[in-house]
């Protein structure tokens, strides 16, 4: 079930009355909610339900023996199980066929006629954020970030919960936990957050990261040679806006739906393609997953505090294990390899140079090659293989200037989405403030009206968001 | 004056509101809705499977207002705000998405294509069946998802080196015979061979059309027998349209698939097709089953493909993956070779 559906609106109509119809019966509500969660995934595939089940189980269990003892070996022989079980179960479902297709490539490759068993193993959706959910609770719980649940039904809500359970944002347990205590107050609902979030997101959705896909980047993408230099160069600022459109509209509406049943989730982009260096990007990109792999990879492996190499190894560990996150294949752990890279570089010559002064000019300077880093590094993240990623870059740098698709809706597009990142963050606070000085009648008009012309603008049929294939 | 508060007001964050007020606003929405885009709400319904229950409620509640917004000119507004969209951006809407209201439309739409078509005809004698680099086929590959990532793009690649194919691709998701009410195919080829002179076409699709649908005013289940012969009078008039201007059709069949259930179904479909496609001599039928099947032409994951035993078929057991796609385009590519003369 897909967010800018019929459906979707008709289920949220109903979950929402009922939710909030159940008051102040906290117990009740949650389970209602967690119900419905299920129903929510089981649209997609009912027999996942069942794994999604056992991990929150699991979860819970492990959070409960944590807490009855404070004996460290047994408190570590615990995480280690729970992690590794969660590991296991994520690499089993969406890393087994690529670890056995390339395992069995590379023997043929020495002639060794040897090979492991291929098995066609179904990938079900979410499975990259709810077994990060349940990590994330194991781990906070060891920590002692959050006492353990004292009901299961805490566990299974907060990893169940719809609007986050299918791409994300990655929700931690230490901050969504608490919030499960008490019934969220009736009267403080952070309305004009959730609406301007969700017209937002159907915005950067329906209208540019659809459009954008459409008119330039599929059919650049899929067949580069028959295109231009000047035409595969906006292709790529076109996906650089697609991805950034559909994957932060996603999450918007995720957060915007959450506030509406009171549950506050984090923030999860934050305008990233304004970033003056890599390390920069990854604090505003994607929010919830690289603060994770800070928190849950980086800083166990050592982090910054090693010295420069161990530095060095660590940030690419957790990059390349960033970019395997996204994807079973060779190309997505060549993208966190190129952002590894570049965050190790940055980080030696932010040791040997050190601070300096912001100069206004310099930054643009930082701002625009960073933006340009990261386009090239989305051409392999886009492409369906190497051999188009290389044929790409040969493409553009053949400074062929005719132009076949970039008519002015494309520029526009692009310049809307990648204009988004550099627009004050009092323009958002400027657009609730005055959507909630409008009596709750002309809100509901103006919402409306909206939502009319957002579908009104895009194409036909309904894509799915990007970040479900993770 | 207390500027200090002033600026601390201007920046604040509003008041939250309460479930009354969130409540009142849902419905005010739906109400907005209901009103303006009913005709919106009345083609998601209509798009739903047919004979189903889900879709009979939604067409029952949507089509009154529907009706009401249209005798009103209520949808005026939505109307002219989406054509004033297109012309000024200058994105244009496909032509088989062209509104069509009822079945009895599409079918009158099938058959004006057809016979505007005819009018054009291309003789035999204007259709060449010798090619070179300097004489290149033209070749329109259509389809459904099937025809997009996976073949299609294996096509395109394997094609991109041959000199004397000049491919031209439109594919659209969701799409078939089935459902014209929601994509024609009809109108979308007259509006393709409006602008082309294509000298073959590839064709495949079938995976949205194992569903029930509404042929004048009549619902018909799934593989029932008037199902099957109206299905068979839309392939036909899909090839008589294709048979306008082109010399062949080449019609791929459908590959085994995981579901069983779905396989069936796929196999009924690729049945029909065959024997519609093999009654005559401008067509070719090029089965997937050997290709992609195993020993026993049942749904086989993974096959051999540059030696290596490859996976060829994406998550969803139904899409090529590029694997599987390149196998299916070299017999279809073989399959035009042995029909053409090419130099």
């Amino acid at each position: 079930m897909l967010f800018p559906t019929v459906e979707f609106a008709l289920f949220f109509f109903i979950v929402f009355a009922i939710s909030w119809a159940l008051g102040p019966r906290n117990e009740a509500r949650k389970i209602f909610l967690t119900v419905v969660s299920y129903y929510f995934y089981g649209s997609w595939d009912w027999r996942f339900t069942f794994l999604l089940f056992f991990c929150s189980l699991g979860s819970y269990l492990i959070g409960i023996n944590l807490g009855k003892t404070e004996d460290e070996k047994s408190r570590k022989r615990l995480i280690s199980y729970s992690v590794a079980i969660n590991l296991t179960v994520l690499a089993f479902f969406k890393y087994y066929g690529f670890f056995v297709a390339s395992f069995n490539e590379f023997l043929q490759k020495l002639h060794i006629t040897v090979s492991l068993p291929v098995l066609e193993i179904l990938l079900p959706v979410g499975i990259s954020f709810f077994t990060f959910h349940s990590i994330s609770y194991v781990m906070d719980v060891y920590r002692k970030a959050i006492p353990p649940a004292k009901s299961w039904i805490d566990v299974f809500f907060y990893i169940a919960f719809f609007p986050q359970l299918v791409a994300g944002p990655i929700v931690r347990a230490s901050k969504f936990l608490p919030q499960c205590d008490k019934s969220p107050d009736m009267d403080s609902i952070k309305g004009a957050k959730a609406g301007t979030l969700i017209i937002g997101g159907l915005f950067k959705k329906v209208v540019i990261a659809n459009l954008i896909s459409t008119l330039i980047v599929d059919p650049v993408f899929e067949n580069p040679g028959n295109f231009s230099s000047l035409d595969t160069l906006f292709a790529v600022y076109g996906y650089a806006v697609q991805i950034y459109c559909d994957f932060s509209a996603y999450t918007d509406i995720a957060i915007g739906v959450a506030a509406l049943f009171g549950y506050e989730f984090p923030v999860n982009f934050n305008q990233p393609y304004r970033s003056a260096s890599i390390q920069e990007f990854w604090r505003r990109w994607h929010i919830s997953l690289s603060s994770w792999l800070r928190d849950y990879l980086y800083i166990p492996l050592g982090g910054s505090k090693g010295g420069r190499f161990k530095t060095y190894r660590n940030l690419a560990i957790t990059m390349l294990l960033g970019g395997l996150w996204h994807g079973a294949a060779w190309n997505f752990i060549f993208w966190g390899a190129l952002h590894g890279f570049g965050q190790a570089i940055e980080k030696f010559f932010r040791d040997v140079i050190g601070d300096r002064p912001k100069v206004w000019w310099k930054q643009g300077l930082k701002i625009l090659f960073i933006f340009h880093f990261v386009c090239l590094t989305w051409i392999f993240f886009r492409s369906p293989n190497f051999e188009t990623s290389w044929m790409f870059i040969g493409k553009i740098l053949q400074f062929d200037l005719r132009n076949t698709m970039v008519t002015p809706a494309v520029f526009i597009l692009i310049l809307v989405g990648v204009g988004i990142n550099f627009t004050p963050s009092i323009i958002g606070l400027k657009m609730r403030q005055f959507l909630a000085s409008l009596h709750p009648v002309v809100q509901g008009l103006v919402i409306a009206l909206a939502i009319i012309g957002i579908g009104a603008m895009g194409p036909e049929g309904v894509a799915p968001f990007i970040y479900f294939q993770f | 004056m207390n500027l200090e508060n002033d600026n601390k007001d201007k920046n604040q964050e509003p008041e939250p509101y309460s479930v009354k007020e969130i409540l009142i606003i849902l419905a005010v929405f739906i109400a907005v809705n209901l009103v303006f885009d009913s005709t919106g709400l009345l083609k998601w319904a209509k798009r739903q499977s047919v004979g189903t229950t889900k879709r009979e409620v939604a067409i029952a509640v949507t089509k009154p207002l529907a009706d009401a917004q249209a005798a009103m000119n209520l949808d005026l507004p939505v109307n002219c705000f989406k054509n004033k969209f297109r012309s000024v951006s200058g994105i244009k809407i496909d032509e088989g998405f062209k509104e069509v209201n009822s079945d009895s439309l599409v079918q009158a739409e099938m058959k004006k294509s057809v016979a505007k078509q005819d009018a054009t005809k291309t003789s035999n004698s204007d259709k060449p069946n010798t090619f070179s680099s300097k004489s290149k086929m033209q070749l329109l590959l259509i389809g459904d998802s099937m025809m997009g990532p996976g073949f299609g793009y294996m096509m395109l690649q394997r094609l991109a080196t041959d000199s004397t194919i000049t491919p031209d691709r439109y594919f659209k998701h969701s799409s078939g015979l089935s459902r014209p009410d929601y994509f024609n195919w009809f109108t979308q080829i007259s509006s393709l061979y409006k602008d082309h002179n294509y000298n073959a076409v590839v064709v495949m699709m079938g995976t949205n059309d194992a569903q029930g649908f509404e042929h004048q005013g009549q619902v018909f289940a799934f593989g029932t027998d008037g199902w099957i012969k109206v299905y068979r009078e839309r392939v036909n008039s899909m090839l008589d349209l294709l048979l306008t201007k082109v010399t062949k059709v080449f019609w791929v069949g459908m590959p085994p698939m995981r579901e069983p259930g779905f396989d069936g179904r796929m196999r009924l479909l690729s049945k029909i097709v065959q024997e519609e496609v093999q009654k005559r001599k401008d067509c070719v039928f090029v089965s997937t089953i050997a290709t992609l099947g195993d020993g026993n032409g049942a749904y086989a994951p993974y096959k051999m493909y540059n030696g290596t035993n490859t996976s060829v078929r994406e998550g969803d057991g139904i899409h090529f993956s590029n694997a599987g796609g390149d196998l299916v385009a070299i017999s279809v590519i073989n399959a035009i070779k042995t029909n053409f003369i090419f130099h």
